[in-house]
């Protein structure tokens, strides 16, 4: 039961996530719009790892791309080798001060614009513009408001039923 | 020791799965940029999310409206404000080429008296400059004077009949007194039964007045009265205007005429100079016109 519930949870986080990323913003703010999925992956691969594989991460990433991805296979791409790191270094991020993981995410994610811009590169896709170098420190801002958002969702559910 | 092996087993396991998922990946980015045979099948998935995306449109139509909503209220507002100076300004076109209109069509009924009536030829335009029409005086500035042959008591017309006279001199304007202007009196006539009597003004553009007429005085409301002739300046037959309203005055036996103007004083525009004729025939009676316009002052 809470399992399915907290299933429930992230399939919502990631279909939020998706949606997100498809939410058109006015242009001051939308080239700055952060990774929303990456973030609610990377969310998922430190707290609840069971729920994210690196299968999965790819699955996620081919449905992201054939919703608003600039080629197929480039988020999903992206988003491996994001959940190979965060796996590789979980333990110990989990154990940082939520500031420090904060700064340790934005390089993360800044690692995440090069890979994408190596990808874009491959596929011979024009190059982004200066407001896609910001979105790491976008990401890093909304991080601890989605870590915070996520968590407390997560335990609202669980304990939802005992209230 | 066991269990750090697994460790690394684990790990290499998951580094070999990285490989081979970015294996994967770089080759549907590759096969899908170079060959596109991944679009159909993005279409399908795309078709398959349509919903997601429609539903992903939701909140930027949303904004997109009331962004809408208020760039057309700016718009909206600037627009009216620019639509509301063009009507003004096009409306007043619309009067000045009406008002042309208007000026011409007496302009041209001028042309026509003055080509049928041989007693006005050898007159000029004059443009109307200013204007001063305070309850005491009614004068008008023209641009004509001294240069284009102007003449004290030179008598001005309109298309419907007599306006005033030359009172001073410029070199290129004169003053015109009005015949409404009430210090000014014109030796007039009944047109149809030549009854006699002085016109004046009263300071009123659009009546003139006869005062002190006989109570059996040959004069009946619509009779048009025009100049006389006698007395000098004005010459005869010149429409002055047409007699309104009819007066007894109590304890006086006697008649007060009210006459209006022929001449469209209120709206004066260009006027036709004559020059003063002399005088023929007797000197009515009473003071002559030279004394009655204010010459004096």
């Amino acid at each position: 039961m809470q399992s399915s519930r907290e299933t429930q949870v992230f399939l919502s986080a990631i279909a939020l996530a998706l949606i997100l990323q498809l939410v058109y913003l006015p242009p001051p703010l939308g080239p700055l719009k952060p990774w929303f999925l990456g973030m609610v992956v990377c969310y998922y691969v430190l707290e609840q790892p069971r729920f994210i594989g690196l299968g999965r991460a790819f699955l996620i990433g081919l449905t992201a791309d054939a919703l608003n991805g600039a080629l197929f296979g480039e988020q999903a791409f992206r988003l491996c080798i994001m959940t190979y790191l965060l796996l590789r270094f979980r333990n110990r991020l989990r154990f940082f001060p939520l500031w420090q993981q904060t700064s340790l995410i934005a390089v993360l994610f800044l690692n995440d614009c090069i890979l994408a811009l190596w990808i874009r590169l491959l596929g011979k896709i024009s190059e982004p513009g200066f407001a896609f170098w910001l979105t790491p420190l976008t990401a890093a801002f909304l991080w601890p408001f989605l870590f915070v958002m996520l968590d407390r969702t997560r335990r609202w559910r669980r304990r939802a039923p005992r209230l | 020791m066991s269990e750090r092996a697994e460790f690394f087993n684990k790990n290499a396991d998951s580094t070999l799965a990285l490989l081979i998922y970015c294996a994967i990946a770089v080759a549907l980015v590759v096969v899908d940029r170079r060959l596109n045979y991944l679009a159909q099948t993005r279409q399908a998935a795309i078709a398959w999310v349509l919903p997601i995306w429609q539903l992903s449109e939701v909140p930027a139509r949303l904004a997109r409206s009331a962004e809408g909503y208020f760039t057309d209220r700016s718009n909206l507002l600037a627009t009216n404000e620019r639509l509301r100076t063009e009507y003004l300004l096009q409306q007043q076109e619309l009067f000045q080429l009406r008002s042309q209109g208007q000026s011409l069509v007496r302009m041209a009924r001028l042309v026509t008296a003055i080509e049928t009536q041989p007693t006005l030829a050898g007159g000029q335009f004059a443009r109307v400059m200013a204007l001063d029409f305070s309850t005491n005086q009614h004068r008008l500035v023209i641009n004509q004077g001294v240069s284009s042959g102007l003449a004290i008591n030179s008598i001005a017309i309109d298309e419907g009949g007599l306006v005033g006279q030359v009172e001073s001199l410029g070199t290129d304007a004169a003053s015109l007194i009005l015949i409404s202007d009430p210090q000014h009196r014109i030796p007039a006539q009944v047109y149809a039964g030549g009854e006699r009597f002085y016109v004046s003004g009263m300071g009123n553009m659009r009546t003139l007045v006869i005062e002190k007429l006989a109570l059996n005085a040959a004069i009946k409301l619509g009779d048009m009265i025009q100049t006389s002739g006698l007395g000098g300046v004005f010459p005869e037959g010149i429409p002055i205007g047409l007699v309104v309203k009819l007066d007894k005055m109590t304890g006086e036996g006697l008649l007060r005429v009210e006459v209006s103007p022929a001449a469209n004083l209120t709206s004066l525009r260009e006027v036709y100079l004559l020059p003063p004729t002399p005088a023929v025939g007797p000197i009515a009676p009473g003071r002559k016109p030279l004394e009655n316009k204010p010459s004096a002052k």
